[in-house]
């Protein structure tokens, strides 16, 4: 009997933790993104069109990679994206890349991650993987900006992207 | 349940200020597993005990889990995890030692010894021998260990402090298309022995840092171990879909 008394302790907080998962679980904004990724893929990063943002978050060991096509008028015609990392850096990529598509470069760099955060209803604790989307759209734009300013066009835009 | 909890919480609570509840948070977003034992004082010298059975005077180490009397005694506000395993703050932690002094210790504090002790008793070598838990699994790994230390001098990994080396980050993005291409056992085995071995460099260099006191060079190593350690669990995943598969 005193075998069960003692059990009976740990169990009950088991128990309660196990209750809890459900309310921890991610938004369903979060899963739909997560479970049919848009625009996933790569694009010749050489392209001359092509603006390639390479971003990763220290603390918890993710990457991304945002890639944005821009055509002559200025304005972004494709992206894609690649993201090793949780559930909620995947959804704010793929939501990114929707969000970017159609935009003009100015309107592009007005994303802000809180209005990412706030599509997907990500959690504080997950902030941060908004920020890591947004973070991947300015660097796409600076590395497409950095390879269409320089005026040896191609060759020097992809070594000052890749450094 | 007896009153000896009261005193405690109320303690607690005082210590309990704003400043350490922000370092608290900000530090549960890292390494929920650390929480439980952090050190609430910035000096790591223990407070002077008593047992609370028999009153007698404890030394803050050697009797940190028993009183003399027998009587296991409540995890104290002011250790940390080093201590706990009886070691020095050192990055450069003897594993196998660490191993036996965790057999050693779980072998007196678990649960099951206590099931005819009193309540209060049962409590207190549930606390202890979780907290030997945390403090075991923190000191385990080169990574918990490394962000433990940091974290003991109050650094902490910034999440909005983006790393900016894309060659490095081309790496890992490289590594991870390839183990997400691995179609065998065999490529996903030779991901994991490069892996390893990057990781075993970036932890000798860690030993390095810690050793020269280099704090920064430190941070900057760590958040690189970070993502190969991720690319490991990865492997570890894979490596068990391929075991239930055979």
């Amino acid at each position: 009997m005193s075998l069960f008394r003692s059990v009976s302790g740990p169990l009950r907080q088991l128990s309660l933790v196990k209750n809890g998962v459900p309310v921890a679980c991610y938004h369903k904004n979060v899963i739909d993104h997560y479970e049919n990724p848009r625009n996933v893929g790569s694009m010749n990063k050489k392209d001359k069109n092509v603006g390639t943002g390479l971003v990763g978050a220290p603390a918890c060991g993710d990457v991304m990679k945002l890639q944005i096509k821009v055509d002559d008028d200025g304005k972004i015609i494709d992206a894609k994206f690649k993201t090793f990392g949780c559930g909620s850096a995947i959804a704010s990529s793929s939501l990114a890349t929707e969000w970017v598509k159609g935009k003009t470069l100015d309107e592009a760099s007005s994303i802000k991650n809180t209005q990412i955060a706030k599509e997907l209803c990500l959690p504080p604790v997950k902030l941060h993987c908004s920020m890591l989307a947004e973070d991947a759209i300015r660097a796409a734009l600076q590395d497409y900006k950095v390879k269409n300013d320089s005026p040896g066009g191609d060759g020097e835009g992809k070594v000052a992207a890749s450094n | 349940m007896t009153p000896v909890f009261l005193p405690r919480r109320t303690k607690f609570a005082k210590q309990f200020t704003d400043r350490h509840l922000r370092f608290t948070k900000k530090f549960l977003r890292f390494h929920e597993p650390m929480l439980l034992t952090r050190p609430l004082c910035s000096n790591s010298k223990p407070l002077i005990h008593e047992c609370w059975k028999c009153g007698t005077d404890l030394d803050p180490v050697g009797q940190q889990y028993f009183c003399d009397c027998g009587v296991v005694q409540p995890p104290k506000l002011c250790r940390d995890f080093f201590c706990m395993m009886g070691m020095k703050v050192d990055f450069d932690v003897n594993v196998p030692d660490l191993k036996k002094q965790f057999t050693t210790l779980q072998r007196n504090l678990h649960p099951d010894k206590f099931t005819q002790k009193s309540e209060t008793e049962k409590e207190f070598s549930l606390q202890q021998s979780s907290t030997v838990n945390k403090a075991y699994s923190t000191l385990l790994k080169p990574l918990s260990r490394a962000l433990y230390m940091l974290e003991l001098k109050g650094i902490f990994i910034e999440e909005s402090n983006i790393s900016a080396e894309p060659k490095f980050l081309m790496e890992i993005l490289e590594i991870n298309e390839e183990l997400a291409e691995a179609d065998s056992l065999e490529a996903v085995e030779d991901i994991r022995t490069t892996n390893q071995k990057v990781m075993d460099d970036i932890t000798a260099s860690l030993s390095v840092a810690f050793r020269n006191g280099d704090l920064e060079e430190a941070k900057i190593l760590i958040s690189k171990l970070k993502y190969y350690a991720n690319i490991e669990d990865k492997v570890k995943e894979l490596r068990q879909l391929y075991a239930h598969n055979l």
